[in-house]
């Protein structure tokens, strides 16, 4: 059998790849950065974390003692495919590779919401923000606003005030009263954590407001001000509470969506989650999907943070290990004590906070007819509005053909969740599963040079 | 029940042709497609409105006709389609390959084609980024582009303007036909309508259509990839082809084919097709033939090794036996008029064949002699 194949170097495929290796097995973890850690743990060339760096660095010891392990960082999976229980994936240097066994550790990425002046520069998703610092320390303003809903606004608030910018508020839209109580209600182990960020947040006096958003920013070529509201339980401004702020830049995050563009090249079963609509893997008790040999582990599965990606690559690994033969069931059992147990506990806890910081239908009232929605095309919230209903677009891919929403250079990774739910809300339904599944659809998983494509025929 | 003078099953660019050209002769207009606007052939097509790969007399008449068409459409209607004449350029590298992209520029500008030889020196001109092995080809200033999803949509708007309907997502499920045999009505997932004249537009499907209405007819799919590039400045200006391809459209071979059919659009992507396999509806990508037609296409612009492929399609050519389509009505059933098989030239030949049913239809004269087209020609008088 040949070497597992791990997409993704973040937690969930790290924890794989350490279990395969203590089972006695070989694997290849591929990423696109060029170090481990995905993107809870991105860090630059001197690898500097502010907390939780011990978790990574046990990880990342115990991976590079293993010879059998290799890392192949720096590289983009372009395409993969699924044939008679092989699955096969193609590196943007012109290689590829096929295993029995592959695991899905793609993670997710940020949720966007559009609003007048989202596109200026200034503007960035929290995540993005995040990243930024991370990798490189660079910050994307000094005087900043970070908006949205869900607890991910914390920990990107407070380290931007480490990295001494000054945040001039957190705005959380969601109506979460005592922001903190109800996270140590659902997991007490989350309270230090978020004690921790509301102690940084509360010693730079950073205010913190429940139930306001930004909707709108403005400014000459960049962000200068933004527009700030008190929105109700559906996220609908509240007339009369309008103020406007000076700033220099924004970050706003609206939680996280898992990346399943792989995952659907795979042809594995996928499940639309009942709160928040996202699609993601379907999996079994052992992190298999429903293509033999192929597992999936972490955000795949459902976002559900760093500690349910832990244990479920652990789990996948353990079960990759049993696959391919390197270890008995009974081993297996002995390796996984207490696993199971740990990932629904977990599981219960990351679904409670999808439901308290949903994103709530209203944010379409912000929308303005020359919004952009969709930001390679450049494509107006009127223009999608005008295919629904002058041209006569009745489902979201027309819509897209006709309007180009989500044909650009991101190939809807940041808008094609907005435009399935922008459309869905003209032509009068909520999008489908199949059109949820549909935004994942990507054969060509990132861009490839048309040389190297040229050259593997040769 | 519902009236019209004429149903058009299929909502793509030729049923949306059909239709348009109908509504503006005054007759009542139904278009019913099972599916949305667009959503087949004319959805994973290049928007070709080609002149310069057309060999047989007939489909040269015909193309001809459809380009100056396509443009009195952009007249009357608005053009909101990008329809542009950007000009093609077919090229050859061997002599053989020149001589005979010669002989049938001669035989075409007997039939009213433009064509231009041009040199090196003049080649670089109109394509600056072309490969300097290239030193003659033959320029169609006559060959257009257009974007067809939303030429189909903006026809279908105007003949919904006109007084016709448009339903999306009602799929046809038989006819009515007195007692002579003749088509009185349709039946579909929503209501019956009654009517004397079908259209049957519905492309790669067009053969199942024809057998619920009690005939047949053979129309396959047969498969091609497009590749696109990430955005770019204008690097291609023409519709830019190998001669092979004009040979690979005739061919009768299953196996994959593919040459070099490299243009830039107006979003600032390059488009290169095209390949051809006759495997079915077969969705599956084949890395063969992404592989051979990024390769063929650097041959001919070097600068595309620069680019990087952004997303690929795949869409399914409706073709006829004999790789004409099949215009007029039904040799087994009064009423049903076939308007398929157009393959990759549907786009293109979309008005001209819009045009013919019309005509028939109203009993006038046809632009054309239109007999090498009717269905008549495959199907066993019963």
């Amino acid at each position: 059998m040949s070497r597992t194949i791990i997409i993704g170097g973040g937690p969930a495929g790290m924890s794989a790849a350490v279990e395969i290796a203590r089972a006695g097995g070989d694997a290849i973890i591929i990423d696109s950065n060029p170090r481990l850690g995905g993107q809870y743990w991105r860090h630059g060339a001197d690898a500097k974390f502010s907390h939780d760096g011990e978790r990574f660095f046990a990880l990342q010891d115990e991976i590079s003692r293993h010879s059998e392990i290799e890392v192949r960082g720096g590289s983009q999976v372009w395409r993969a495919s699924y044939h008679d229980g092989v699955a096969s994936v193609w590196l943007n240097d012109g290689t590829s590779l096929a295993s029995e066994t592959l695991l899905i550790a793609t993670g997710a990425y940020d949720r966007s919401l559009p609003f007048p002046g989202w596109d200026l520069p200034g503007s960035m998703t929290a995540g993005g923000a995040q990243a930024l610092l991370k990798a490189s320390g660079a910050l994307l303003g000094r005087a900043v606003f970070v908006a949205g809903t869900g607890p991910f606004l914390l920990p990107v608030a407070a380290s931007l005030v480490e990295a001494g910018v000054k945040v001039l508020g957190v705005l959380e839209a969601n109506r979460v009263n005592g922001w903190i109580n109800h996270l140590g209600a659902v997991d007490f182990s989350k309270m230090k954590d978020a004690a921790r960020y509301f102690k940084i947040l509360a010693t730079a006096k950073v205010p913190i407001r429940i139930g306001y958003a930004i909707i709108e920013a403005r400014g000459d070529g960049r962000v200068e001000e933004v527009v700030i509201a008190k929105v109700d339980r559906n996220f609908a401004v509240k007339p009369g509470s309008v103020e406007v702020h000076k700033c220099d830049a924004i970050a706003t995050g609206w939680g996280f969506t898992p990346d399943l563009t792989l995952a659907h090249s795979l042809g594995v079963t996928t499940d639309i989650d009942v709160i928040d609509r996202s699609v993601v893997v379907h999996v079994d008790a052992f992190q298999e999907t429903s293509q033999h040999g192929v597992f999936a582990a972490g955000e795949s599965t459902g976002v559900g943070g760093v500690d349910l990606a832990l244990i479920e690559g652990r789990v996948a690994g353990i079960a990759i290990a049993v696959q391919r033969g390197l270890i008995s069931t009974m081993d297996a059992k002995n390796r996984s004590v207490g696993l199971a147990q740990e990932r629904s506990r977990i599981r219960k806890f990351a679904q409670a906070l999808l439901s308290v910081y949903k994103i709530r239908e209203g944010w379409r009232s912000w929308l303005h007819p020359e919004t952009i929605i969709c930001r390679c095309e450049e494509v107006t919230f009127a223009q999608v509005r005008n295919v629904v209903h002058d041209l006569g677009a009745s489902d979201v891919r027309t819509a897209k053909l006709l309007s180009r929403c989500g044909m650009g250079m991101c190939q809807g990774r940041v808008c094609g969740r907005i435009v399935a739910d922008v459309v869905g809300a003209e032509i009068g339904r909520s999008a489908t599963d199949d059109e949820l599944r549909g935004i994942h659809n990507r054969p060509i998983a990132h861009p490839i040079s048309l040389a190297t494509l040229a050259k593997q025929g040769q | 029940m519902k009236t019209a003078d004429v149903v058009v099953i299929g909502a793509g660019v030729v049923g949306s042709s059909c239709a348009l050209i109908m509504a503006e002769a005054g007759l009542k207009v139904i278009v019913v497609d099972r599916g949305p606007i667009a959503g087949g052939t004319t959805g994973a097509g290049e928007g070709n409105i080609m002149v310069s790969d057309k060999e047989i007399v007939p489909e040269i008449e015909l193309a001809v006709r459809s380009r100056d068409a396509w443009f009195e459409i952009a007249d009357r209607i608005g053009n909101n389609f990008e329809l542009h004449a950007k000009g093609g350029i077919a090229l050859s590298r061997t002599d053989s390959g020149m001589a005979g992209l010669r002989k049938l520029a001669a035989h075409q500008s007997a039939h009213g084609i433009e064509t231009i030889e041009v040199d090196g020196a003049r080649l670089r001109e109109l394509e600056p980024h072309m490969n300097p092995d290239i030193e003659t080809a033959i320029h169609y200033p006559g060959d257009g582009q257009c974007q067809p999803m939303l030429s189909a949509a903006y026809f279908l708007r105007t003949v919904r303007h006109l007084k016709g309907e448009v339903w999306q997502r009602t799929e046809v499920l038989g006819f009515l036909k007195d007692k002579d045999g003749a088509i009185t009505g349709v039946r579909t997932a929503r209501e019956e309508i009654s009517t004397r004249y079908v259209v049957n537009a519905t492309g790669t499907w067009a053969g199942d259509i024809a057998r619920l209405a009690g005939s047949e007819l053979s129309i396959m799919p047969r498969r091609g990839f497009i590749l696109v590039t990430t955005p770019a400045p204008r690097l291609i200006h023409h519709k830019v082809y190998d001669a092979d391809y004009v040979a690979n459209v005739a061919s009768d071979s299953p196996e994959l084919q593919s040459s070099a059919v490299v243009e830039g659009t107006e979003s600032g992507t390059i488009l290169i097709g095209a390949s051809r396999e006759r495997i079915g509806f077969d969705s599956r990508m084949n890395m063969a033939a992404l592989e051979r037609l990024a390769k063929q296409a650097i041959s001919v612009f070097p600068v595309l090794s620069k680019l990087e492929l952004l997303r690929v399609y795949h869409g399914f050519r409706p073709y006829s036996p004999d790789h004409l389509p099949v215009i007029g009505e039904d040799a087994n059933v009064k009423g049903l008029f076939h308007c398929a098989g157009h393959e990759g030239a549907g786009i293109g030949t979309a008005p001209g064949s819009g045009e013919l049913l019309t005509a028939m239809i109203l009993g006038k004269p046809t632009f054309m002699d239109a007999t090498p087209f009717l269905p008549s020609r495959f199907q066993g008088v019963a």
